[in-house]
């Protein structure tokens, strides 16, 4: 049946919304840094420096989307990293011993999720705040490649087909297959969020989530499914990423759960929760590649790019701080919006 | 010991943290014969420093219900500006001073960024520490930050003074003076306050914001002061050093009782936690494991930590309960309501 | 047990004797060190609006709390149409026919009306939504337009987020969320409580027709008088017991005062006047100590304005929501103001913030104890100390401990604070002793001008009267008060003068009763003062 255009959502039409997110704040950055810098080097607008932007922006883009997810939901994963590193080093390791390479991915795939599992039962069952639980992980994931590779990188283990799956090769017109997955898990992620009883669950519990839970909706069972998902997809960027870069490094995935984190917010994601975007995530996520690229370009240390992604986070979080504050002072009723109390998001557990 | 013994036993503060440090370091001394001679002593205690220090400042943020992931990036940053100066000629104050301003002005910037600007602490620290240890792979890819002269700056982790190391007294001097700070006067009462109830401090007259500025330059300058003396310990900077430090901090506190939710915790206990850490990656060492182990131990110990830390004070708050005599109107039947939803 | 009303007198007239709808036997509830419930039994008809009255501490929270499904009673039942029923989760509760709107918002910011009224109950699309859980909102819509039609819901608004919403309208959807499953019984948890008088009265419309549509409303509230021409019948709690169901048009609002408290409005206000007849004079004298002028602050407070003189104990009456606790952090500098002034001893000051406001002499004790005033893990002495801890520090840096608890016993022992040592833990107090050692606090700091917000809330009889002493000492000693109270016997008995807020400013003053006032002089200045506290309406 079909119902009538509410008069009120036309208020907010697309471009009103656009205009008003932080993911919009993000998308008019990153033209115009991308328009600033097409001036400055000739080498930055050539299509096949575009692709391969998008090529490298699909991993954090993945993370990003999952990162989104998390913290709408509420809470946060910083094991993400980790658990993509691990996952890759499984996927290295089984495939150079000859398993193949379908039965590989699936291992990774449910090592990624087993982890996240444990992330959910350790807060929901043993009460550990989420970033604390994460943080845990983070560690434990970690320090675990690096006893299982020994110090020494897992390589020989690439075969054709699995680079092509990394993105090494294109499958048509210059896109990899890793981009057309991002596409598939946005769009998938982006509907569940909107249209999913699952969706609404999720967001709900980041918005209130004692108030959700006195209505029935199963937060525990949530949390856990949040970051059993978060744990898939980042064993999905292992898989990945042991394909494209065809060595397993101890440290692979490191750093990648901040930059996540930065494109999440940069999406409009808020620690708070409840907030979020999975197509300003992919924005952020291209953005963070842009800079990368731009870093590259110009010569200058690759290390800037973690100080620059520092910056990025600080400026996101306080322009969005700046943006609540003004729109509150005009429908001001009670005392002023809280600062973000206590240490992180989710101190639910305790 | 009856079971109400045991509890109580176990609620006292450090209890349990000295009976882990007891615990470990017995269980390597019979792996290992090697592992309670003085000289392997003095290593545990030596290499606990590093993140003792550290894990004093991490508590007096964590008593306020704060938290500081930069700590470990600015230790790094902080002894590779101090090697700078070293390198470039500049003398032992001048390298000291640089390297204290450094984790003064991050503290600082921390500090301003949460309790001014309202920002989540969380995120704020995650941003400096990307800030911070990018800042010194920059550096450090300039400048091979090594190779320099100054006898002083060596003696400061590496010359012992009544046959116990330097940097080991300086540890216990800063434990011993900010567990007395902590404990003992106006502001490590009003420290306490912001982290039990900070709209009670608030409304009380206190100064929060200046309160939790504070402890991040606290937590800050000692970050600082660990890394200087780390440079000093390994005559260089590697581009990555200090990653992973402020993991090691967490655990130390959070082994030591520290509450992450605020209002609770020790300088002294936190360095009991610190102290545990040393033997475990010590003790690791010696027996030849491969020292990534160190790592899921850290990780696995701050779960296992609060877990343990919260049963036991949920047993011993529900047995406090009981005893307490029946009102003749309900002081809070509302609150214990709230307690009863799961909030 | 029939629905005439039980205990208590059996008027005329009582309402014919149907089949209860909802009827709780015998409820006992105990958490540890507290008896909530003693024993409740009372019931409720269909299509009738039930009122549930008493006092904080009463009981009421708690068995709503039972009706709803949060907590299991330990004793006795909960009978649903003659049924006995074990309702053992809130959804379980909505599912036999019984919807909660809590207190505290349990709506979702973030989400639309649409998805807020049918959260966790979300019908999905067939086949290949069952499967993948996507939502049917076509469905949706067409259960929620006629709840829409019916009160007056624009149906434009289903897709915004509800955070969007002002507080009517966000009741609005928390009501069609309950009506949306069929509920027969609605239990709102102190509606009004957020609510402009206009945007009551809109809810009291749409509640007469729950009514009118056959569904039974349990309305908490302490707001009496707004009862009249509403409820049906009322039920009054007191200390966990049930003191008695009454048909609300039989009854004036005098003779449920009384149930609620145990004892008549004269009798409470009489041992008032004895318990502070005992303690010294005080003059109000002309000398003026704070005086604030048109502060503004939002919509909240909208030229406020007040003076107090030395001496005096200035009372501030208004109805929840009115302002008088903005005000009072307003003036102590816990919020900023858009526009205002303020001046001490007649120069202005500047107050940004608590601690600028003690350093000049006015201090707080603020409404909710444990959230906003209690350091639960301290030591009593270390509470009290919290109010000006340069004064027990030696040599500026250093706390004197000894110093410290010699200063908290004597205050323990002015103020007649219960407590074991003063190294006892504050949170283990019971709540009128806590709240002596927070007046203790505010007075360490030696304030000119100490505003009480509520201080006898959620306090029995006794440490009321002895709180009341300590207000008349202070004042005696040459301080001045400002007490904020909902209850008006208490600002009556206590305050020189009582100036009454109303919407944020000001609108009016009523003398204070002299000791020994007779109870047709307290009933005409409970009149006054509600009169303009209500804005002129009709009070039985």
């Amino acid at each position: 049946m079909a119902t009538q255009t509410p008069i009120g959502a036309q208020a907010r039409t697309l471009p009103r919304r656009i205009a008003t997110s932080t993911g919009g704040g993000t998308l008019v950055f990153l033209l115009v840094m991308s328009a600033i810098m097409a001036t400055q080097n000739s080498k930055f607008l050539t299509s096949n420096n575009l692709f391969n932007v998008l090529n490298q922006s699909v991993f954090i883009g993945i993370l990003a989307v999952a990162m989104t997810i998390v913290l709408i939901h509420g809470g946060i994963d910083l094991s993400v990293g980790a658990v993509a590193g691990l996952t890759g080093g499984v996927v290295a390791y089984l495939m150079g011993h000859g398993v193949p390479m379908g039965w590989a991915f699936i291992d990774a795939l449910m090592l990624g999720t087993a982890l996240g599992i444990v992330n959910g039962l350790v807060i929901t069952r043993l009460g550990v705040p989420d970033f604390i639980a994460t943080l845990a992980m983070l560690g434990v994931a970690r320090g675990l490649l690096f006893v299982w590779t020994q110090g020494v990188p897992f390589i020989d283990y690439a075969t054709d087909t699995y680079r092509t799956i990394g993105g090494l090769k294109d499958l048509f017109w210059q896109i990899t297959l890793p981009m057309i997955i991002l596409l598939v898990v946005a769009f998938a992620a982006a509907t569940m969020l909107t249209r999913s009883r699952f969706g609404s669950h999720v967001r709900a519990t980041g918005s209130n989530r004692e108030g959700a839970r006195l209505s029935g909706v199963a937060v525990d069972k949530v949390k856990i499914a949040v970051y059993a998902l978060s744990g898939a997809l980042a064993a999905l960027v292992g898989i990945l990423l042991a394909g494209r870069l065809t060595t397993v490094q101890p440290g692979m995935g490191e750093g990648l759960e901040l930059r996540a984190i930065a494109a999440a917010i940069l999406g409009g994601a808020a620690l708070t929760g409840g907030r979020g975007s999975v197509v300003g995530a992919v924005v952020g996520a291209i953005t963070l590649a842009v800079i990368q690229n731009i870093i590259n370009l110009s010569g200058l240390n690759p290390a800037w790019e973690t100080l620059i992604v520092g910056v990025i986070i600080l400026a996101a979080v306080l322009a969005d701080r700046l943006i609540t504050l003004a729109a509150s002072r005009s429908t001001a009723t009670t005392s002023t919006p809280a600062a973000d109390t206590g240490s992180g998001p989710a101190m639910a557990g305790t | 010991m009856s079971s109400n013994r045991l509890l109580r036993f176990f609620s006292t503060e450090g209890a349990t943290i000295g009976i882990l440090l007891v615990g470990v370091v017995v269980l390597f001394s019979i792996l290992n014969s090697s592992y309670l001679t003085s000289e392997n002593i003095e290593n545990i205690l030596v290499q606990s420093t590093f993140v003792l220090i550290i894990a004093i400042g991490m508590t007096f943020v964590l008593i306020t219900g704060g938290i500081d992931l930069s700590v470990g990036s600015v230790l790094g940053l902080s002894a590779g500006i101090s090697v700078l100066v070293l390198v470039d000629g500049g003398g032992f104050l001048l390298a000291v001073l640089a390297g204290l301003a450094v984790g003064l002005g991050f503290g600082l910037l921390n500090g301003i960024l949460i309790a001014k600007a309202g920002i989540n602490d969380f995120i704020a620290t995650l941003a400096t520490l990307g800030i911070a240890g990018g800042a010194l792979v920059l550096i450090a890819a300039e400048k091979p930050l090594t190779g320099f002269e100054s006898s002083t700056f060596s003696a400061l982790a590496n010359d012992k003074v009544v046959g116990i190391p330097l940097p080991v007294i300086i540890a216990a001097v800063m434990v011993v003076g900010l567990e007395l700070v902590l404990r003992r006067t106006g502001f490590g009462r009003v420290v306490f306050a912001v982290g039990i109830n900070r709209e009670a401090a608030h409304l009380s007259g206190l100064n929060v914001d200046r309160t939790r500025i504070a402890v991040f330059v606290i937590s800050g300058v000692l970050a600082s002061v660990s890394g200087i003396l780390l440079a000093s310990r390994l005559s260089s900077v590697p581009p990555r050093l200090g990653q992973g430090f402020e993991l090691q901090a967490i655990a130390a506190a959070v082994l030591a009782g520290t509450s992450l939710a605020g209002g609770r915790g020790s300088v002294a206990r936190a360095a009991l936690g610190a102290l545990f850490l040393g033997a475990v990656n010590v003790g690791i060492q010696l027996e030849q494991i491969d020292t990534a182990w160190y790592q899921v131990v850290v990780g696995l110990s701050i779960v296992g930590a609060m877990v343990i830390d919260r049963s036991v004070r949920e047993l011993a708050l529900s047995r406090m309960r009981m005893h307490v005599p029946p009102d003749t109107t309900p002081a809070m039947p509302d609150v214990l309501a709230g307690a009863k939803e799961g909030r | 047990m029939t629905l005439a009303t039980s205990t208590g007198s059996r008027p005329p007239g009582a309402p014919s004797e149907v089949e209860p709808l909802v009827e709780v036997r015998g409820v006992v509830k105990r958490f540890p060190g507290v008896l909530a419930l003693k024993g409740v039994s009372f019931a409720i008809a269909p299509g009738e609006i039930h009122a549930l009255l008493g006092e904080n501490g009463a009981g009421k929270s708690t068995i709503i709390k039972v009706l709803s499904g949060a907590y299991a009673p330990d004793e006795g039942e909960v009978l649903l149409r003659g049924e006995p029923v074990q309702i053992v989760t809130p959804s379980y509760a909505r599912d036999l026919g019984i919807s909660t709107i809590h207190q505290e918002m349990t709506l979702v910011p973030h989400l639309s009306a649409l998805r807020n009224v049918f959260l966790a109950r979300e019908p999905q699309r067939a086949i290949l939504g069952q499967r993948l859980g996507v939502l049917d909102e076509d469905e949706m819509e067409r259960r929620v337009l006629p709840l829409c039609k019916e009160f007056d819901f624009d149906p434009a608004d289903l897709q915004r987020p509800v955070s969007e919403f002002g507080a009517l309208k966000q009741q609005l959807v928390e009501i069609m969320r309950a009506l949306a499953f069929d509920a027969d019984l609605v239990i709102m948890d102190e509606p009004t409580a957020a609510l402009t008088e206009h945007e009551s009265e809109a809810l009291f419309t749409h509640m007469r027709g729950m009514r009118s549509g056959g569904v039974s409303v349990l309305w908490v509230t302490h707001r009496l008088e707004e009862l009249p021409g509403l409820a049906d019948r009322a039920t009054v709690l007191r200390d966990g017991g049930f003191e008695g169901t009454v048909s609300v048009a039989d009854v004036p609002t005098r003779q449920l005062v009384r149930m609620m408290l145990g004892r008549s409005v004269e009798s409470i206000a009489e041992s008032f006047a004895e318990a502070v007849a005992g303690a010294p004079e005080h003059h109000a004298e002309k000398i003026e100590v704070l005086r604030a002028e048109g502060i503004v602050r939002g919509k909240v407070l909208r030229d406020a304005g007040l003076t107090v003189h030395k001496g005096e104990i200035l009372g501030v009456a208004g109805l929840a929501g009115a302002g008088r606790t903005e005000f009072a952090r307003a003036i102590i500098g816990a919020d900023p103001i858009d526009a205002g002034s303020i001046h001490l001893e007649g120069k202005p000051v500047k107050i940004g913030s608590p601690q600028q406001a003690m350093r000049h002499g006015v201090a707080l004790v603020p409404e909710e104890r444990k959230v906003q005033a209690i350091f639960g893990d301290l030591s009593v002495a270390r509470n009290i100390s919290a109010g000006a801890i340069r004064r027990v520090l030696k040599g500026r840096v250093v706390v004197d401990q000894a110093k410290e608890e010699r200063v908290a016993e004597q205050y323990v022992k002015e103020l007649g604070i219960r407590t074991p040592s003063v190294r006892q833990k504050i949170g283990l107090l019971s709540g009128g002793n806590q709240q002596k050692a927070v007046v203790a606090r505010c007075l360490f700091a030696q304030p000119k001008v100490l505003i009480f917000d509520e201080p006898t809330q959620g306090v029995d009889i006794g440490a009321k009267a002895e709180i009341h002493r300590l207000i008349t000492e202070y004042v005696a000693d040459g301080g001045s008060a400002i007490v904020i109270s909902s209850e008006t016997p208490e600002l009556l008995t206590l305050c020189d003068r009582i100036i009454v807020m109303r919407q944020g400013r000001f609108v009016g003053e009523v003398a204070g009763a002299p000791p020994h006032a007779q109870k047709h002089e307290l009933d005409a200045k409970e009149e006054d003062i509600m009169h303009l506290a209500t804005g002129g309406r009709d009070v039985q």
